[in-house]
Formats: structure tokens, sequence, C-alpha cells
């Protein structure tokens, strides 16, 4: 009699599917690649059901731009990376509450951008010395800024060395936007997200983040006019 | 086309950069920059500074991040209770399905393998009911000849050899008897509370009666067998043998079956028709062999008697006796004795028991007048059975106990038996008690339920169960009457407890304290002080004395409350009482008062110590 409960009991048990494995919604196993060609939000949709290997996806996909879009923020590296870790665990513990019916980009940048404020305005109650800052504050020295003294990688006039001293140029002129203008710039710039997109992110009309565009522009326009002929000459 | 304006330019451009135009504005917006100069440097400008941009290298983020991450992602929806996810789970309609399906195979295969191995079901349980259909259906009343063939197809049905369908070559007897046994046993179907259970022709039997010349008594021991049936006794007769390969009933069915001694059909138990073949002795040589059968005697229908369908009918054969058969014997129950044996056992004739049934209690039981010959038969076998019962149950405890305290015994197990039976019978074994244990305290009440239950049978009460609760209620209430009525009769009655001593000085203060001093009471209350001083006892002289010593200071307080003027202060007693009189008088008296007080008060300190000495003296 107990040989045949134990039977019984495995067969029962068998019919139970393995929860580890991905299922679609009628519950058949779904492979890797297909869900790769899934969108954020039904993957998102997946994850809420506790398919992890859905997040896994997800997070493949969206970990490089937000880490950009981080980096591009806050100029740092380190807090880039802290602050990608605390995106995707907002993510993950808000989950739940995630609405399908919402982007799925447009939600994680503005997790992504809710932290970068948080981050900057941490920042602003710091002081911490700034690239641009003279070294010397009495006026009296050369008044070469603390971005120009660190070494980039060497001096040496070729291409490679040029085109890294107009990056870091560059980096320093984005960092140097307003706040505002920033975020529209990297938004639109490094992560190509479409005005409307950026509107919805940052909670503003969309031609407000159009006209901030505009000005970030015209101001990094500014900033790299003595590098014209050098980019000229890069090319 | 309409030509595009600077102004117009400046709104677009952002657009037009990041190619967010609609093809004909981005058409227009073309043609404006090929003719104007400034808006086609400007977006020139801003083209170059993307391009710059674009440079910037892609950042890829730790590696250590992401496995952290999933990590985290893992953990977070990773069930805070695993059975409780399992559960619900199971709770889904697809894998409820499953559940389902596996816990009823569970169920049938538990039920099955129980009823296998308890007998349960039996295997050829089709079988058995068709051999029971055909078995019950009405066949013409034939004279010993055609009953054969009615059960034989039915008794066949297991390979076993069954019963010859041909007349066999039997003498006149033989049928007649068959004939006999066909109509009583027919009556004992249909009637008498047998039907349905199976029914067993013991040629053996049958063949060592005529063998020792006693009579086959069909009549006398069918009657005895009718007569235990009815009493729901174990088995219709003396020779039950219960094959261990057959159905036992369960106690419950038991009861109900004995319970109004007409047990249905449906409630009997699935007997397999087994037909066993046995030469009898006696027998002549080339006569079929006669079977031995259990066979369904019959269901609530009424069916032919079967029993006799069955029955050899040989030349030289005695005349086979009918044993009737309950297979559901209790097991607990051994066979009763034959209705041929005699009914007392040893023991039960040493204790008288059997003497005693015509009446009169453990003394008069030897003298009471025997009943009825059946009826002592009758009862003889179920009172045995009655007593081997007592015997398992208890043991030694009832073969060694005094022949009293077996009749106790006895007397619990017969009016036990006689609770939750049907009128007809109850009354019958009530009567019975009554009849053997008048000496019993429940004789009264087995009278009502006689009366009760003939009341019922006659239709002039038509709930016994309303009379019966009458009954208890009547004697609860007087139980409970008895208990008052002891009660009040035993209480403890304390003695009365003396008057406590008279605390003078007491009543004197709290009078004092509620009206004040009455000074036309004081004279009365003085004459009272003096008499309670003569009265109480010497033990209590303190007090008194006291009180007596107080009494005139008092008096003279009185008086001078009375006359306007403050009692002397010192007066305890009077200290209460001149609040008022001295919120009365007018200052110059209460000064007056105040004066005169210590002249008072030295008064009642001299006239202390002279009541002291008295009461010393």
């Amino acid at each position: 009699m107990s040989a045949t409960a134990t039977l019984i009991g495995q067969v029962f048990w068998a019919t139970i599917p393995d929860r580890a494995t991905a299922e679609d919604s009628c519950g058949h196993a779904v492979p890797m690649s297909a869900l790769r060609d899934e969108s954020d939000e039904a993957l998102m949709e997946r994850y809420q059901q506790g398919e992890v290997r859905a997040f896994e996806v997800l997070l493949g996909r969206h970990r490089g731009p937000v880490y950009n879009f981080l980096y591009r923020y806050v100029n740092n590296q380190a807090q880039a990376e802290d602050l990608l870790q605390d995106v995707f665990l907002r993510v993950i513990k808000g989950s739940d509450a995630y609405q399908r019916n919402a982007k799925f980009t447009t939600w994680l940048y503005t997790i992504a951008r809710n932290l970068c404020v948080d981050a900057s305005r941490r920042l602003k109650h710091r002081r911490a010395a700034s690239l641009d800052q003279p070294i010397d504050k009495s006026g009296e020295g050369d008044g070469a800024a603390l971005g120009d003294v660190i070494p980039h990688g060497g001096a040496a006039v070729d291409r490679q060395v040029i085109g890294k001293e107009l990056g870091g140029k560059i980096e320093r002129a984005i960092s140097q936007l307003v706040e505002e203008q920033r975020e529209v710039f990297i938004m639109r710039e490094v992560l190509n997200m479409p005005f409307k997109e950026i509107a919805e992110v940052t909670k503003v009309p969309e031609n407000t983040v159009k006209s901030r565009m505009r000005y970030a522009l015209e101001k990094l326009r500014e900033e790299l006019s003595e590098y014209a002929d050098l980019a000229e000459a890069v090319r | 086309m309409t030509r595009m304006e600077c102004t117009q330019i400046d709104d677009l451009l952002m657009d037009y950069l990041y190619q967010e135009l609609a093809p004909e504005q981005m058409d227009e917006f073309r043609a404006h920059l090929d003719s104007c100069v400034r808006c086609a440097r400007e977006v020139q400008s801003f083209q170059g500074v993307r391009e710059k941009v674009r440079e910037l290298p892609v950042l890829e983020p730790p590696k250590g991040l992401t496995a952290q991450l999933l990590h985290q992602a893992a953990e977070a929806k990773k069930p805070a209770f695993p059975w409780l996810a399992r559960l619900w789970e199971l709770l889904q309609p697809r894998r409820t399905f499953y559940a389902v399906a596996a816990a009823a195979s569970l169920v049938v295969v538990l039920f099955v393998g129980y009823a296998m191995q308890k007998g349960r079901v039996s295997r050829s349980f089709v079988a058995e009911e068709r051999a029971v259909a055909e078995a019950t259906t009405p066949t013409p009343a034939t004279p010993a000849a055609a009953p054969a063939p009615a059960a034989a197809p039915g008794l066949g049905v297991d390979g076993l050899k069954a019963a010859p369908e041909t007349k066999p070559q039997g003498g006149e007897a033989a049928d007649k008897t068959a004939e006999t046994l066909t109509e009583k046993d027919g009556k004992l179907a249909a009637g008498k509370g047998t039907a349905g259970y199976p029914v067993r022709v013991d040629y053996d039997s049958v063949r060592r009666e005529q063998a020792t010349g006693a009579d086959p008594g069909w009549d006398t021991s069918n009657a005895a067998r009718v007569a235990d049936a009815r009493r729901g006794g174990f088995g219709l007769g003396g020779r039950v043998e219960a094959p261990k390969d057959q159905v036992q009933l369960t106690q419950r069915e038991l009861k109900k079956a004995d319970g109004d001694g007409r047990p249905s059909f449906a409630q009997a138990p699935k007997v397999e028709p087994t037909v066993q073949t046995r030469a009898p002795q006696g027998v002549a040589r080339g006569a079929q062999a006669a079977p031995i059968m259990n066979a369904p005697a019959g269901g609530p229908a009424a069916g032919p008697p079967r029993v006799i369908a069955a029955l050899p009918q040989a030349a030289q054969a005695p005349a086979p006796q009918v044993q009737a058969k309950r297979a559901w014997q209790a097991p607990s129950a051994p066979p009763p004795p034959a209705p041929a044996e005699p009914a007392p056992a040893k023991e039960e004739a040493e204790s008288g028991y059997y003497r005693r049934q015509g009446g009169g209690g453990p003394a008069a039981a030897p003298q009471a007048a025997p009943p009825a010959q059946a009826r002592q038969r009758a009862a003889g076998d179920s009172a045995s059975a009655r007593d081997e019962n007592l015997g398992n149950k208890a043991g030694e405890g009832f073969a060694q106990a005094p022949p009293d305290e077996r009749n106790r015994m006895r007397a619990n197990v017969d009016y036990k038996n006689a609770m939750g039976v049907g009128c007809e019978k109850q009354i019958k074994l009530l009567e019975d008690f009554v009849a053997r244990y008048p000496w019993d305290n429940r004789v009264k009440e087995a009278k009502i339920r006689i009366a009760v239950c003939r009341a019922r049978l006659t239709g002039q009460s038509d709930d016994i169960d309303a009379e019966l609760r009458n009954m208890e209620r009547s004697r609860q209430k007087k139980s409970l009457h008895e208990a008052e009525q002891r009660a009040t009769r035993d209480r403890y009655v304390p003695p009365r407890a003396a008057p406590a001593p008279v605390t003078l000085e007491r009543q004197t203060i709290s009078k004092a304290r509620k009206g004040g001093a009455r000074p036309v009471a004081a004279p009365a209350r003085a004459e009272k002080v003096q008499q309670a001083a003569k009265v109480a006892p010497v033990k209590a002289s303190g007090k008194v004395e006291t009180a007596k010593a107080k009494a005139p200071a008092r008096l003279a307080d009185d008086q001078a409350v009375a006359k306007g003027k403050a009692p002397a202060k010192p007066a305890v007693a009077a200290k209460p009482a001149a609040k008022p009189a001295a919120k009365a008088a007018p200052a110059a008296t209460a000064a007056k008062a105040k004066k005169a007080a210590p002249a008072r008060a030295d008064e009642k300190s001299k006239s202390r110590p002279a009541a002291a000495e008295t009461t010393v003296k």
C-alpha cells in the first residue's frame, strides 16, 4: 500500500511543471532566443510573473545605455556604477507596480533621471573641486584648470591623442551644461530618444524639450569652437 | 509648396536635425536651406556639434553588476512561502485537474484493495446478481419436480456443479418433504425476516437425525428458527455456520436488520452462490449428487422458495433438513444449539434461570410455573446465546458470579436488547423481562413502555417518544423533588448565636451624634442605663460601669443643653451634641458655657473614680 501511495505521489508531483522553466501564457517552455525577440513590456510582464530570465534579457538590453546616460549625467564612473545598480534595483522592487500600458524605457529612464537628480542635489552640498576651477585661487597663476593638468594618457599630437583630447573637452562641455539641458541632450544624443519620450520622462512640454536641446547645442558649439580647427585636422 | 520663413526654420530646426519632420516639411526645409545662407550655416554648425558628440566613446558597465543584479532579481521573485506558492499552483485549473484525477485514482485503488481484502466485493458479483435475479423470478408453483430447474441455472454460474435440472429419481416421501420445506421456508423467507439470506441444505444433519431415529421435526425446528429470527438472535437455527469467505455484516447492519426483523434485500450481503457437490450418505447409486448450497432465500418481493428447488430427490434418501443459515452471523456469537437439543445449559440449570421464567424474583423464581414449550425453547436459545455472550465479555466474572449477580447481568442484557426494536417485539421482550425479573427496578418502566407500545400499536398514541419523554420528565421531576426534600430535611441549621453584649456607650454616642441630646428622654435613658447595668453580666461590667459612670455627666449635659448652655467639653459622648446647641445659644451664653465646662469636667472626673471603686467592690 505504501508503495502504491509513493508511486501515485510521484505521478502527482510529476504533473506539476518545474517553476524554473520559462513558460509562455499557455504554460509551454520558451527558449531564450524567443525571449530576446520580445518587447520590453512583454519581458517585464514575464518578470512580474516570476520569470527571472526575462529580466536577464531586459538587463542585457538596457544596462549599457542606462550606464552611459548615468555616466554622462554625473560624469563620474563610480557614481554611475552605483546609480546603475540602484536603477535596476528599483526596477526589481517596483516590478509589481509596473503597468504594461506605459513604455518600459520611459519608466526606466524616469527612474534613472530621478536618481541622477537626487545624486546631483547631494553633490551640490559637497565642496568638490571642479575640473574647470582654476588651481591657483589667488589668480596669480596662468589660469590653468584642474582638468587641464590631469594627464590624459600622453600629449602626443597624433590622431588618437587629438581625438582623446577632443573627447575630454566634449565631456567637460557636456558636464558644464545646465542640468535640464544636459539631461535632454544626453537623452537625445546618447540614447537617441525622441523628443516626445524625453518630454514624458522629464515631464515638460515637447517644445520645452526642443528649446532646451537647442540651447544645449548652442552652448556646446561655443565650447567646442576653439577645437573646430583641431576637429578638422582630426578628420 | 509654400516657401518657409526663417522664423519657421528656427522652430523646426531641432526636428530637422533629428529627422522628426514630416516628409513634406522636410522638403520645404531643405528648399529654404538652399535659398537661405544664414539658416544653412546654422544647421551646419549644429550638425558639426552632433558629429563631435557622436565620437564620444560608448562605455560598458562592469560585468559584476550584471550578476549581482540578476541575483537580486531572482531573490526578489523568490516566494516568501514556497509551499504557499506550490499550493497556489495546484489551485490553477489545469493543475487542479491532474491533482483531482490523481486523488480520485488513489481513492479508487485504496477502496478496491480494501474491499478485495475484506471480501466485501465479490469477484463474481455480476454472476451472483444474475443468479439472484433469476432465482427471484416468479415461477409457477409446481409440485416437487418443477422447482429444480428454477434455481439450478443461477447456482451454477461459477463453474461448479449445479443442481440437477431434471427431476431425480426419488420417492414420494422426499417429494413431500421437499414440498413441505418449500412452503415453510417460503413463509420464512417471505414474511419472517429471513428473506435475502442464504439457506443451507445440510444433508448430513438430516441423515444423522434419520439414523438416530429422531423426528426430523421440520415444523418444530422451523418454528424455532422463525422464533429465533423474530427475536433477532444470531442465526435462523441452531446449526448456522458462517463460512469464512462469506460476507459479514457490520454491527450497524446487524442492528438494523434485527431492529425490524426484516432486513431489506439491499442491506443483505452479496454472497457468492457457492454450490458444493457432496454425495449424501445413503443415496442410492446412480442418484445425482445433492448440492449443499448457499443461495439467497428470496428478496423483499418474496420470490419463490429457491432452496427447495435445488433439493435432490433421491429415492432412498432421508428427508433432507433445511438448515437456515445466516451467513452474516456475528463471529463473536457462537452458533446457538440445535433446536432438537435441550435448551438450558448446565450452568443455567444450576442457577434455575429458566425455571424462573414464569415470574417472581430470585427467591420466588423456582416456584414459578414454566411457560409454553415452544416459547421456552425459543427463549432458551436466545438466553443461552446471551449467557455465552456474557461469558465471553465478562470472562470468568460471569461464571464465578453469584446467581443473583448473574441474574442482574442477564436482566441488564435483556432490557438492553428490548430497547431500540419494533413495538411488537419490544412488547414481547419487555413482557418476558417483566416475567423473568419482577424484582428488577426497571419493571415499572418496562410496564410503562409496554403500555406505550400497545397504545401506539392501537393508534392511541402516535408518538412513543413523546410518551417516553414525559415519563423521563416526570421521573426527573420526582427525583428532583426527592432531592430537594432530602436537602431540606438534612439541611444544617447552625445554632443561633448568642446576642452580642449591649454596648451602651456606642449606642449613646450614635444617638447623641444623630439627634443630639434630648432632655426629655434623658431621665428615661438614665433609667435604661441603670437597668442594663443590672442585667448585664459580670463580664461586661467594664463597659457597663463606664456607661454608668458617664450617665450622670451626660444627664447633666442634657440638662445644660436644655437650659441653653453648652455641655461640658471633656465629655466625649456629649461633644458632638454640643455643636448644634452652641450654635443656637448666644455668644455670651457660649462663653459662659466654656467657663462652666472645666468645672463640670472636674465633677465628671471626680465621679469616675467613685464608679471605679464601686466596680472593684
